[in-house]
């Protein structure tokens, strides 16, 4: 790195190179911003990605020890795999505490791109019951703005990203700018009507970051499979070969990598901050880089981690505290319910044949909708994702020919799984564990959630009526689970820094913008006031924009 | 989305994995077509001879072998002992690593036990099969007939032969079925087996692909759409 990168003053710094600080640098620096964009990881290259790598190939066939032994809690991700595990942080260098009787499981990934490499790419969008569900059952607040508000970004991000999808006239599920929608299989046509028939809901294909036709430069998907382990042709939405790319095109965007933010630095006279200091990955060195305005996007808790870590006597207790509500209403969707069984009159063999659709189906909220009223035992809903295809059946009894053969002809199989809303809860929290540090000497956190009776009565409504449903259906051997799981599984964390209109009850404006200090703003999930169910990154980098586009303007009033 | 489970695993296949792709892709037997050797252990016996094993003695290896190719024999399509299984088995137990095919395994630390478990259970479990059929039959699995070997086999396999005293036989049976499910379905020879042609997109050029001379492009269909 040359001292000039380091010596310059930035326009806006932006942390973390993820789905939302992809998109920061990319908005700020294409309004003609100057922008450094620091990520704490190593750069990401497609020679890398073994989405056609068969697992023979791999030393463990794909059953590494070594994810178990550095990974041990990035493993209970289905996605962290002896593939792409080095993506992962590395739980030994980057520890984090919780209660023994409040777990929590923290999924990160520490590389350009962070979690948009690896993501499951499902994209919904939130609506007015979600943002003023407050108003409509009395439970905490609702959000600064309205769907109204956020609507034209959904478009902006949407029509870039490419989203493929089907239009539903779904109150609860607003349609988007869609590419044409991937095709259902027939066990999936076959319980849309079922469910549509019986019970009036929607059951939808996944609507999903991944192009079904050619798009912004970029070729459609070709069906091969496992995302997760990257897409050398892109068809995939990640920041890397879109986003960042595109900032760093515009010749105003100077990307760090390997650079750890430790914290914020306060210039407390102007009460501004002057730009950040961060330690060098691999050299461990401290540097610092100083910009006018400070964009936050490290994800909801590393985000949030930092503010804590950067008290100034001003600040005592975290930056941009004064509402003393830092860390807390962490949310993560609750899981833990869902349903399959076989159509057994479906005569379909399954196929070791790609192509392979990388996407689901999605079944739209229908729990305490205007439709459908009020439900007596709980608050809020919950949306599933599922699939039917046939697959082979590896769990056939038996041994011998016999076997080989129940393997080959396989079983039909249909699944749902709920994602319920996680209540905004003031418990739930995270602080500065002043006991643990990771390996660049960084205070770590501690993270204290569970879910409540609400959660609890969501699942085992989802796990009942998921039933219902392949029951209607037609399926048989149907088997249900109506669990929580331990908060952290849905990789969906948001909250700990709340938007809100007033300073004393959020930690920041409609606009992501600190209330306490002017020209510091958090853009990722922290700034979540209520979770809703459908999976957030989508409502996250809609924010980002149009929080980007705030910054831009108040640049060009002068104000920052 | 996220979660685990057997269950939260299986939607998440529809979801963010292909069915088969995700688990079973594969071009030729593992052991031969991984050039740097699935272990330094085992470079030496990789090129020439038979398989030494790094775990089991020769008996139990051998009985390993046997018992794989019972479970998945060869019928039309290549069996277990083709497919290097009880390599497979040998090797992954030897280096404690814990192996599931039905249910993808819930807690890291159940993980961790299963793995360093394994070795053990393995043994105690071939020890229970000799066992037993010096009880019975008066002499060792191997000795057995094959239909008193089959016999014994299918008391631990299936629910309606299942007996109150091999209770500790049948989940030694359970652990050596899902290291023989999983070592013969992640071989070449095990994805043909199910008709797998090798490497299929919808494109057959992919632009941005960054192994255009991969053999396996050859397979590739013209696009569809
Ligand atoms: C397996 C999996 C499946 C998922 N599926 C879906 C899905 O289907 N739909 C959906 O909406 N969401 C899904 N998610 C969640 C989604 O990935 C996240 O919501 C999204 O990536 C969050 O974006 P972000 O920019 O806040 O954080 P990230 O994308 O995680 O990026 C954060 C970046 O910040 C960097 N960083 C962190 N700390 C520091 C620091 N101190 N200094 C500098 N840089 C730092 C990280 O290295 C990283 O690059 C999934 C996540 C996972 C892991
Ligand atoms: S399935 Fe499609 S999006 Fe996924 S890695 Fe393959 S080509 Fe890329």
């Amino acid at each position: 790195m040359t001292r000039d990168v380091l010596q310059q003053k930035y326009d806006a710094i932006v942390v973390g190179s993820g789905a939302t600080g992809g998109w920061a640098a990319k908005r700020l620096s294409e309004a003609g911003l100057k922008v450094a964009l620091l990520e704490a990881g190593r750069s990401v290259t497609p020679k890398e990605f073994t989405e056609h790598l068969p697992s023979f190939k791999l030393k463990y066939r794909n059953h590494s020890p070594e994810v178990l032994r550095t990974r041990p809690i990035q493993k209970q991700c289905y996605a962290c795999m002896e593939y792409n595990y080095e993506w992962f942080v590395n739980d030994l260098e980057n520890p984090y505490s919780t209660p023994p009787d409040r777990p929590f499981t923290w999924q990160r990934l520490r590389i350009l791109g962070g979690r948009s490499l690896v993501w499951g790419r499902q994209s919904y969008r939130l609506s007015d019951v979600d943002f003023k569900a407050a108003s409509r059952d009395g439970y905490d607040v609702d959000w600064p703005f309205a769907y109204a508000d956020l609507a034209p970004f959904y478009d902006i991000v949407e029509r870039y990203v490419g989203i493929s999808g089907a239009a539903e006239k779904d109150e609860m599920l607003p349609d988007g700018q869609f590419l044409p929608p991937m095709k259902m299989s027939c066990g999936e046509v076959r319980l849309r009507e079922a469910i549509k028939a019986k019970f009036g809901r929607t059951l939808t294909i996944g609507r999903t970051a991944i192009l079904t036709q050619p798009h912004n430069g970029r070729v459609p998907c070709h069906y091969c499979g496992p995302c997760e382990r990257g897409c050398m042709t892109f068809s995939y939405f990640s920041s890397p070969f879109t986003t960042v790319k595109d900032a760093l095109n515009t010749g105003n965007c100077t990307l760090i990598t390997d650079a750890v933010v430790s914290h914020v630095d306060m210039d407390t006279s102007t009460n501004k901050t002057k730009g950040v200091t961060f330690i060098n990955r691999t050299t461990k060195e401290t540097k610092q880089v100083r910009g006018k305005a400070v964009i936050l996007c490290a994800q909801a808790l590393e985000s949030t981690r930092i503010l804590l870590n950067s008290s100034t006597p001003e600040y005592p207790n975290g930056l941009a505290n004064s509402s003393g509500l830092l860390g807390h209403y962490l949310m993560d969707h609750v899981v833990g319910a869902d349903a399959s069984g076989t159509f057994v009159d479906m005569d379909e063999l399954p196929t070791a044949n790609p192509p392979h659709r990388p996407n689901g189906i999605y079944v739209v909220r229908y729990r305490n909708t205007p439709a459908t009223g009020k439900h007596p035992h709980f608050i809020r809903g919950y949306g599933f994702q599922g699939g039917a295809s046939p697959r082979f059946n590896t769990d056939a009894p038996g041994i011998g020919a016999e076997y080989k053969k129940a393997v080959k002809l396989g079983t039909y199989h249909v699944s749902l799984g709920a994602f319920g809303e996680s209540l905004a809860n003031f418990d739930n929290f995270c602080e500065i564990d002043p006991d643990l540090k990771d390996v660049w000497g960084i205070p770590a956190l501690r993270i204290s959630m569970a879910h409540g009776n609400n959660e609890a009565a969501l699942m085992r409504d989802a796990g009942v009526t998921a039933a219902e449903m392949l029951e209607a259906a037609g399926a048989k051997d149907i088997h249900v689970r109506t669990g929580v799981e331990m908060p952290g599984m849905a990789i969906h964390e948001v909250g700990t820094a709340r938007m809100g209109n007033n300073p004393k009850k959020s930690v920041l404006n409609a606009f992501c913008q600190s209330h306490d200090v002017h020209n510091l703003l958090v853009t990722d999930g922290s700034c979540f006031v209520s979770s809703a169910c459908q999976n957030p990154t989508l409502t996250m980098m809609a924010i980002t924009v149009r929080a980007c586009d705030h910054l831009v303007e108040r640049f060009r009033r002068n104000e920052v | 989305m996220g979660g685990q489970g057997t269950e939260r695993r299986d939607i998440l296949r529809y979801i963010g994995m292909a069915a088969i792709a995700g688990t079973f892709p594969g071009f030729s037997k593992w052991v031969f077509a991984c050039p740097q050797g699935h272990s330094e252990t085992t470079t030496a016996s990789q090129s020439t001879g038979p398989y030494k094993p790094l775990f089991f003695s020769p008996q139990h290896y051998a009985m390993l072998e046997h018992i794989a190719e019972m479970i998945i024999p060869e019928d039309g399509t290549p069996g277990a002992k083709q497919a290097g299984v009880a390599e497979f088995i040998d090797f992954m137990v030897a280096n404690r690593v814990p192996v599931s095919a039905s249910h993808d395994i819930r807690s890291t630390e159940d993980a961790i036990e299963m793995g360093n478990g394994a070795q053990n259970r393995f043994i105690a479990g071939l020890d229970w099969m000799n066992a037993r059929c010096n009880s019975e039959f008066g002499r060792s699995f191997m000795d057995c007939t094959p239909d008193q070997q089959n016999g014994l086999l299918e008391e631990l396999a299936y629910k309606a032969k299942f007996k109150p005293t091999t209770e500790s036989g049948r989940a030694f049976f359970q652990l050596m079925r899902e290291y023989t499910v999983v070592g013969y379905y992640t071989t070449k020879i095990g994805l043909e087996s199910l008709g797998y042609p090798g490497l299929r997109t919808v494109w057959p050029k992919m632009p941005g692909c960054t192994h255009p001379d991969d053999p396996e492009h050859a397979n590739l269909r013209e696009p569809v759409s």
